[in-house]
């Protein structure tokens, strides 16, 4: 039983580590804590960028649900096959 | 004796009379509209940011603007990457060195190869950009708007704008900042976007 919960818990955390990771924009970078919004003076004709506060996790987090994952099945593996012995 | 005090005269008051038309246009922009953008693209990992601490001035003078020189001056503190490990590398002592290095500075000495009118010219920008203490003489491609007039427009203030562009590219090993090192993370080559603009109110 316990087994099965640490098993779920791995899928729950490769699942939030990748979701996490689309929602920040699926980038191959490291995390953000500001994005970009371009604007235009017309009478200038210059592009130029509003820096809006926003936490935008980054490959790391996606990394982190892998190893949370790999090392949450590991242990799940491990608890099963001692309760089956 | 006459003839000579005559001459030198002459030649002071053409020299004066040549100086009369260059305007001085203020590049600290009340509005932060100011930026350049910078661009490593290195095997491993792409960085782009921008700088908006701009400030200096430039001469520019409609009827000769090969006469162009100036001085852009970049507040190294005002570079800005998304992330904030990366600029606190970025300030660091390996790197630019902020602390001791506060400043980027281009001085424009002149301007060749012109093409356009008065209002709309293209060109190559002679000077020395300056980077954590390592000053080098470069050439780069500009182009320049000057906008008269249309400074009313923008700010309420009768007075002139001058809208300066360059795209090119330098080395930051040719600057000191952490040569050699880290190429697959931090590309060597710096793709630099400089939109800038000066303004001369007419009041000043």
């Amino acid at each position: 039983m316990k087994a099965i919960v640490i098993r779920t818990a791995a899928t729950g955390a490769l699942l939030l580590g990748f979701l996490l990771w689309m929602y920040g924009g699926a980038r191959a970078g490291f995390y953000q804590t500001f994005y970009r919004v371009r604007h235009f003076d017309e009478i200038l004709e210059i592009e130029h960028f509003e820096e809006v506060e926003a936490l935008l996790p980054g490959i790391e987090t996606l990394g982190a649900g892998v190893a949370a994952f790999f090392f949450l099945s590991l242990w799940g593996n491990l608890l099963e096959r001692r309760s089956a012995a | 004796m006459n003839k000579t005090i005559t001459t030198l005269l002459a030649t002071a008051a053409l020299g004066f009379a040549s100086l009369a038309h260059a305007i001085d246009f203020d590049l600290k922009d009340p509005k932060g509209v100011n930026n350049i953008v910078f661009l490593l693209d290195a095997p491993l990992e792409s960085i782009n940011g921008t700088a908006t601490g701009i400030t200096g001035n430039v001469s520019f003078d409609p009827a000769a603007p090969e006469k162009t020189a100036g001085k852009v001056v970049v507040a190294v503190d005002s570079l800005s990457v998304a992330n904030p490990k990366m600029v606190e590398h970025m300030m660091g002592g390996k790197w630019l060195d902020a602390g001791n290095h506060p400043e980027i500075v281009f001085e424009l000495s002149r301007l060749s190869d012109l093409s356009g009118d008065g209002k709309k010219v293209k060109g190559t920008a002679h000077g020395t950009m300056s980077i954590k203490g390592t000053s080098k003489e470069i050439s780069v491609p500009v182009s320049i708007s000057y906008l008269e007039g249309m400074l009313a427009k923008r700010q309420r203030t009768p007075g002139d704008i001058l809208v300066i562009r360059s795209n090119f590219t330098i080395s930051r090993s040719d600057f000191g900042v952490n040569a050699g090192e880290s190429e697959d993370k931090v590309a060597d080559e710096v793709e630099l976007r400089l939109s800038i603009a000066g303004f001369a109110p007419q009041d000043s």
